[in-house]
């Protein structure tokens, strides 16, 4: 691995990156947005959660689990019941891990 | 929502539920450490690129395709593509900063993750007064970056001696899931989680992880639409 090749990757990335999350800051008011845009950014922290759970549960590293055998599936189930009754982060991590490892030990995948 | 008396106070209770995931951030940090030590990268260029990405999911991304030799131009668009969120994150944060001075607002933008943002948002959209909110972001802001940071140095220096049989990785959606779950408080955001869920997991397959953004975008229309459809309604 060059040097020129990861230090180019850094500096076009962290650039990338800051450009992305400063940029619609730094334009708001000097733009308009259409209406179903601004409408459409209540459903951003919803949707790119979601995205970001779903494939690291049901399929992570790429590769399906099978659903009854896939233990993270079930300890992912009941913490999110979890975080439903008591909005607790440490009480959801605490319970899902715990089952988590639980299954694990009984064998699942 | 928890109520603060103060700016300060907000500070804290955003620092402490940071701490409160930090069995979810230190792994992933160590283990990007780990990796980018065992490709023979020195100290410098993993605080450099760990501070200047500030995004784990993409620099996990862009350490495995180093490690194949992947073009620069792939592995530079790959980790942009992962990225895009905080595009929208940006947007959606963007009427509720506007008075903090940019000084003080580019970097706190700069440091802006998954979690301070999807932390921090559901204050400023409930209308909890400015200053206050702004306590809360900055201090979950500040605190990721230290855990964060920590987290990295800790893999880079200890190396591989932390076991993955803790199968530690199930901590980063747990994390998550603890965000989300509180979030879901009408039928449109429900259903706007189910379809960019079940769109992602239909486009695993595509390259540069472009699922996840397609699932996004599907989410947040398919969450104006049930809006349209007069799902706004509690769940």
């Amino acid at each position: 691995m060059s040097d020129s090749y990861l230090w180019g990757i850094i500096v076009v990335v962290t650039l990338a990156n800051f450009f992305m999350r400063t940029v619609f800051v730094e334009a708001y008011g000097k733009i308009k947005y259409p209406l179903l845009v601004e409408r459409g950014l209540r459903y951003v922290p919803a949707a790119v959660l979601a995205a970001i759970i779903a494939p690291a549960v049901l399929a992570p590293s790429g590769q399906w689990v099978p659903l009854l055998d896939n233990a993270m599936l079930w300890a992912a189930m009941v913490s999110g019941l979890v975080a439903w009754y008591f909005s607790s982060i440490f009480r959801t991590l605490l319970v899902g891990i715990l089952l988590y490892w639980a299954l694990l030990w009984l064998g699942m995948s | 929502m928890k109520h603060y008396h103060s700016q300060q106070d907000a500070f804290w209770g955003g620092v402490k539920a940071i701490i409160a995931m930090s069995p979810g951030i230190v792994p992933f940090g160590a283990i990007i450490g780990v990796t980018a030590k065992n490709m023979d990268m020195n100290l410098l260029e993993i605080l450099a690129m760990s501070m200047g990405y500030y995004a784990g999911a993409a620099q996990v991304a862009s350490l495995q395709l180093m490690a194949e030799g992947a073009l620069l131009v792939v592995v530079c668009m790959t980790a942009i593509l992962i990225c895009l969120r905080f595009g929208l994150y940006s947007a959606a944060l963007a009427p509720h900063i506007q008075d903090i001075p940019r000084i003080k607002r580019l970097p706190l933008l700069y440091a802006l993750t998954d979690q301070s943002f999807n932390l921090s948002i559901v204050n400023y959209q409930s209308g909890m007064a400015p200053a206050i909110a702004h306590g809360y972001f900055i201090g979950t802001s500040v605190a990721v970056w230290l855990v964060w940071l920590f987290a990295i140095l800790l893999g880079a220096t200890l190396g591989a001696a932390i076991p993955d049989t803790w199968s530690l990785a199930f901590f980063i959606p747990l994390m998550f899931i603890s965000i989300l779950i509180p979030m879901l408080r009408d039928r449109a955001l429900v259903v706007a989680a189910l379809v960019a869920g079940i769109v992602t997991l239909m486009g695993l397959g595509l390259p540069f992880n472009l699922g996840l953004v397609l699932g996004a975008f599907c989410g947040i229309f398919a969450g104006l639409l049930t809006e349209h459809f007069g799902g706004k309604a509690d769940v």
